[in-house]
Formats: C-alpha cells, sequence, structure tokens
C-alpha cells in the first residue's frame, strides 16, 4: 500500500494503537464538562506522581542514605546542591512537586467533595483517592526527614515519640524505627518511601480504570453541551502540551528559587527548632495544645477522616447539587475552615503552646461563622435545573487566521531560549541554563496547543447562544 | 522558495519545536547523569560503650552544658540517645549536692532536645517545658514525666564518665 493518501507516520500510529490493544480508548469520547480547568486538578496530582517518579529515581544516584559518624545524608544534599551539575534544579523540583501534588491532591478532593462526585457509581473511586491522597502526605513526611537537616531530625523524633507512647506503641516503634538510631532510621524512611510512591502508582493506576469504566461524574445542574470531544487526538494533544507548559514552569521555578536545605544535624549540637511543613500544621496546633498526643495526632484526625470516607453513605440525597447536600456541605466546609484555621494558627505560633482554652474557641467560633452561612444556604433545596435554552453553534475563532504567525513567533523564542540556555550550560550557569531550557519546554506546550486548536479542535469549538422562546 | 500549504507549516512547527524541547531537556539530563558521586566521611558510627568518657572537668564551665550520646536508651535497649552533661552553677550545686549532673536530652513530652538556659533550669524550646537540673522533674509546661537521669562518675584525672541510665 502506498502512504499517499494519508501520511505515512499516521498510517504507523494507527497501527500502533491497534497492535497495543488500545483501539477502544482511542476512540474514548470526553465529556465537554470535563473540560472545565477544576476537572484537570486530578490529572495534575498525577503530573506531580509523574515528576516526583522521574526526579527520585535521578536523586537515588546522589543520595547517601547512611548517617554515619557526622551525617552522610545531609552531606550528600549539599552535594547536590552545589556539585552535581543541575542537582539544585532536580531536588528542587522534587520538592515543589512533593508539595504541590498534595496541594493539588487536595483540591482535588474538594472538587470531587462539594460537586457530590462520590456519589453512586463513583463509592469506592472516592475512597481509593483518600488513600492515595494519604499515601503521598506519609511520602511527603518519609521524604523530607531523608534531608536529616534540623527539620528532620525533629520530625523524626517528634513521630518516634508520638508512635512509642500511643497505646501498643511499645511493639509498634521498633517495627517503624528499628532500635532507633538513625542509621535505621535513615535507612527505613528511604524504604519506606520508595514503597509508598509504589503503592501510590498502583492505587493511582485503579483510581483511572475505575474513572474509565464508570465516566466522570456527570456537572450536578445535569448540563453536558455536546459535542464531546474525541480523547484521541483532541483531549490526549490538550494534555500533553499542559504537560510541557507545567513542567516548564516548575523547572524555572526551580531554578530560579532553590529549594532549602535546613542546617547540618548532628546530635551534639544545638539547633534552632523545626517547624512540620505546612500540611501537618494543623494537626501539629492540635498536639501544642497539651491535650494528650494520641488523641491530637490519631484519635481526632482519624475520626474527622473517617466521616469524610464514609460521607457518600452518609449522604444519602439523590441530588449532586451542595444547596440540596445539607449534612456534606456543613461538615465540608466546616471541616475545611478548622483546617486553614489551625494550619495558620500553627503557623503563627512556632515554639509555643495553644493554650486548649484558645484552640477550642477559636474552633468553635471559625464553626459558627462558616456554619450559619452555609446552613442558610442549604436551607432551600433547590430543584433540579432544567436544561438551559441555548443552542450551541460552530464559530470559528479570530486566532485562526494569526495562528501561523504566533506559532512562528513562539517558534523563535524557543529557539533563542534554547541557543541563551547551551550557552549558560558550556559556561556552567546550571540554574540559568535551567531557566531558559524551562522557557524553552513551556514554549513548545503553547505551540502543540496552538497547533492543536486551529488543525483538530476546529469541529469541536463552539459558542452558546441563547434561544428565544 | 518551496511553497508551504498551512497545514504543513503547523505540522513542521510542532515536530521542531518538540525537538527543541527534547533537546532541552536532554542536555541537562545527560550532565546530570555524567557528574561524579563522592562519598567522604566515615559509615560506621563512632562505636561507644558504656561507660563513656564525655569530658574533661576543665571543659566545663560552672553553670554551662555539653552534648553527648549515650548508646543505651532509656529502657535498656541499644540506640543512640542524646543526653546532656551539666556543671551546676554554684547555689544550685550546694542543693544538690554534686556539681555534675547529666540528663537525657529528649523532652518527654514530644521529642525535641531540651538545654540548660544560662542562670535558669533546662528548658525545651518546642513547647516551653521546665525541667530541674537538679533532678530531671517538671516544673512548668506540658511534659509529664520528668527527664531520665545518667549515672555519672569522675576520676582523678578530672574525667567525667556515663556509667549508665539511673534506675
Amino acid at each position: 500500500m502506498s502512504c499517499e493518501e494519508r501520511s505515512c507516520i499516521s498510517r504507523f500510529i494507527d497501527w500502533f494503537i491497534d497492535r497495543l490493544g488500545m483501539k477502544s480508548i482511542s476512540e474514548f469520547k470526553v465529556y465537554r464538562h470535563t473540560l472545565h480547568p477544576l476537572y484537570s486538578l486530578g490529572g495534575l496530582t498525577t503530573l506531580m506522581f509523574a515528576i516526583l517518579g522521574i526526579t527520585g529515581i535521578l536523586l537515588l544516584m546522589f543520595y547517601v542514605p547512611v548517617f554515619g559518624e557526622s551525617n552522610l545524608a545531609y552531606d550528600s544534599i549539599v552535594r547536590i546542591m552545589e556539585e552535581v551539575a543541575y542537582g539544585s534544579v532536580i531536588r528542587s523540583l522534587h520538592n515543589y512537586a512533593a508539595n504541590l501534588m498534595i496541594l493539588l491532591s487536595m483540591l482535588h478532593f474538594l472538587r470531587v467533595y462539594f460537586m457530590g462526585a462520590y456519589k453512586r457509581p463513583h463509592e469506592l473511586t472516592y475512597v481509593i483517592g483518600i488513600l492515595a491522597g494519604l499515601l503521598a502526605i506519609l511520602g511527603g513526611v518519609t521524604g523530607y526527614s531523608l534531608r536529616m537537616d534540623h527539620v528532620a531530625a525533629e520530625a523524626i523524633r517528634i513521630g518516634n515519640t508520638l508512635v512509642s507512647n500511643m497505646p501498643g506503641g511499645k511493639w509498634i516503634a521498633p517495627l517503624i524505627y528499628g532500635i532507633g538510631t538513625f542509621d535505621e532510621i535513615i535507612g527505613r524512611y528511604f524504604a519506606y518511601h520508595i514503597l509508598i510512591a509504589g503503592l501510590i502508582a498502583l492505587l493511582a493506576l485503579l483510581h483511572f480504570l475505575m474513572v474509565h469504566e464508570h465516566h466522570s461524574s456527570p456537572p450536578y445542574d445535569g448540563s453536558d453541551p455536546e459535542p464531546a470531544v474525541p480523547f484521541f487526538p483532541n483531549h490526549l494533544l490538550t494534555e500533553i502540551s499542559a504537560i510541557f507548559v507545567v513542567l516548564g514552569a516548575l523547572i524555572i521555578l526551580s531554578a530560579a528559587f532553590p529549594a532549602e536545605l535546613g542546617q547540618k544535624f548532628l546530635p551534639t549540637e544545638t539547633l534552632p527548632v523545626g517547624q512540620p511543613e505546612w500540611y501537618l500544621m494543623a494537626i501539629y496546633a492540635g498536639i501544642k495544645t497539651g491535650v494528650d498526643p494520641f488523641l491530637a495526632f490519631a484519635v481526632v484526625p482519624g475520626i474527622l477522616l473517617l466521616v469524610l470516607v464514609l460521607m457518600p453513605w452518609i449522604d444519602p440525597t439523590y441530588s449532586r447539587h451542595p444547596r440540596n447536600r445539607r449534612i456534606a456541605t456543613l461538615y465540608g466546609s466546616i471541616l475545611l475552615g478548622e483546617f486553614v484555621v489551625f494550619t495558620i494558627y500553627g503557623i503563627l505560633t512556632p515554639g509555643q503552646e495553644i493554650p486548649l482554652i484558645y484552640a477550642i474557641a477559636v474552633g468553635s467560633a471559625t464553626a459558627i461563622l462558616i456554619g450559619l452561612p452555609v446552613a442558610k444556604y442549604t436551607s432551600k433545596p433547590v430543584p433540579p435545573k432544567k436544561a438551559d435554552r441555548v443552542r450551541r453553534v460552530r464559530h470559528r475563532p479570530q486566532i485562526l487566521s494569526q495562528a501561523k504567525y504566533i506559532l512562528l513567533i513562539i517558534l523563535i523564542v524557543q529557539a533563542i531560549s534554547l541557543a541563551l540556555g547551551v550557552d549558560s550550560h558550556f559556561q556552567e550557569l546550571y540554574s540559568l541554563a535551567a531557566i531558559y531550557f524551562g522557557i524553552s519546554i513551556m514554549a513548545s506546550g503553547w505551540i502543540i496547543f496552538i497547533a492543536k486548536v486551529v488543525t483538530v479542535d476546529i469541529p469541536y469549538i463552539t459558542r452558546q447562544v441563547e434561544v428565544k422562546i | 522558495m518551496v511553497e508551504m500549504t498551512r497545514r504543513d507549516f503547523i505540522k513542521a512547527s510542532v515536530v521542531t519545536s518538540v525537538a527543541l524541547a527534547a533537546a532541552s531537556l536532554g542536555i541537562p539530563l545527560i550532565q546530570y547523569i555524567s557528574s561524579e558521586r563522592v562519598v567522604t566521611g566515615k559509615i560506621g558510627a563512632g562505636s561507644s560503650s558504656l561507660p563513656l568518657k564525655i569530658a574533661n572537668i576543665n571543659d566545663l564551665e560552672p553553670d554551662s552544658q555539653i552534648q553527648f550520646t549515650m548508646p543505651l536508651n532509656p529502657d535498656g535497649s541499644r540506640g543512640q540517645h542524646p543526653a546532656i552533661l551539666i556543671r551546676l552553677r554554684p547555689e544550685l550545686a550546694q542543693r544538690a549536692g554534686t556539681e555534675l549532673k547529666a540528663f537525657s536530652a529528649i523532652c518527654p513530652h514530644l521529642g525535641c532536645l531540651v538545654h540548660l538556659e544560662e542562670n535558669d533550669d533546662i528548658y525545651c524550646p518546642c513547647h516551653a517545658g521546665y525541667f530541674s537540673p537538679i533532678d530531671g522533674g517538671v516544673i512548668a509546661g506540658p511534659p509529664k514525666k520528668p527527664l531520665p537521669e545518667v549515672e555519672i562518675r569522675i576520676d582523678e584525672n578530672g574525667d567525667i564518665y556515663a556509667e549508665g541510665w539511673k534506675k
């Protein structure tokens, strides 16, 4: 057969997808409502996880998981930051991606929760998502402990004390911490950190398969404007361009603002008091009130979380609209408020106790200030919205005619930044080079995106037109 | 010049751009992987056993502390337990009947490291816990248990040894 009618490349792609057994995916349609930015949070979390996997493997090459006589682990990180080419960028990328993964998974959770997306048949998808999010936090804790700076040593010791003092801790602590020397703890945390990454990968895969099988949940007002967009190639290209843009932006951020490293921890030196990472701050604020630590770090957060996990069964209403789900909306918004308030409270009181009475006062005030308006908001159920009286018509965006010039300009910018990057690279100014390379990668994302919009997307670009009755 | 159709131009620019992006990722990666891994420092922890020489009395001013690491945890298991040796200021030494005291440096509340504040008590900076430098008992703050005390001995040369944990 000749390659005349369709290009050889596209015929090869067809063959490849067919033989991979992914023909069904290539015929998959993406619902319009899932193109809203709020629906990208889960995907961005996955992207962060992928970046973490790759940068993590790269860091394995230079990290030394040994305490030895004088904290070799910390020394190896200093070497990564100062002597290994692009080491600072790779470690900062790992650090930013870790924090962003936790933040994005929380935002993704909020989107799912408040839109009622956990409802039938998505209950287990939701539970597995929460499990993966908790593992991400554990991955963060074991990860930042591997730095062995003063913050890490503090975190390890506090963790060890909390676990040892909880009921049954005498037997559990040695399983996690060994005999408690830093050599043992680093080796174990290192192993757990990688184990957790593997578990997250498995759960994430399961999560995707379930979303694929059950489809993304419909929007709560039942509107889903047609036409749906094909996954291949339209949506896949959107995702690829987003990957390039986000990756490039993160590289620029990591090169411009390298991740911090605390002071070297040595058992015989007095060091400043470290503070936990932001995602543990609310729980840490609870511990600081002086109540029984087991209550503060395990029992109370555990019960609050269990209610969230069970929400698909607690919240029985059929409607997904937040106004019609009074229990879920009230509980979620108050819990979110408390989390934010106590995170801030914890950050504002470093190295100080929070008197229990203050904590109770602040907690109640937050609950009332958020609970009252939300109770009012959910007092009147809204009936299901009637289908929009709109019609969608084909739309030809202005950009089409200028696309050529825009592409050319971005391409020139990309070529120049790549050239500048290579120049800085050979001068061994690796951070500067990384900024230029980041711009070049971002530019590529925009080019793919624009090219996609002006070619394969055209039949799907529509505009709403009101229908006069 | 060869005429290019609009579609060809878009395709060519995407392919070029992706190739440039691949170079932007590949160059740093190759350079990173070609870096050298150098490990300096001793891998084995300094082997220490009891009795453990901490310091000489002449190295320690009154009202000051020296940090050291006990090879045993207070419950008798092996470990690296941070501890502090304190030379009491005169008025406290009189009350305690001895000049030298040593305690675990780990706050029983949450596990932060405690230290001796000058002209004051042993202090935990995490949540403002205070301990007596005479017997390690809690004076103020959230901790509920006292600091475990280390048995110490001083020989005729003024060398101070940790003997073990006081029961």
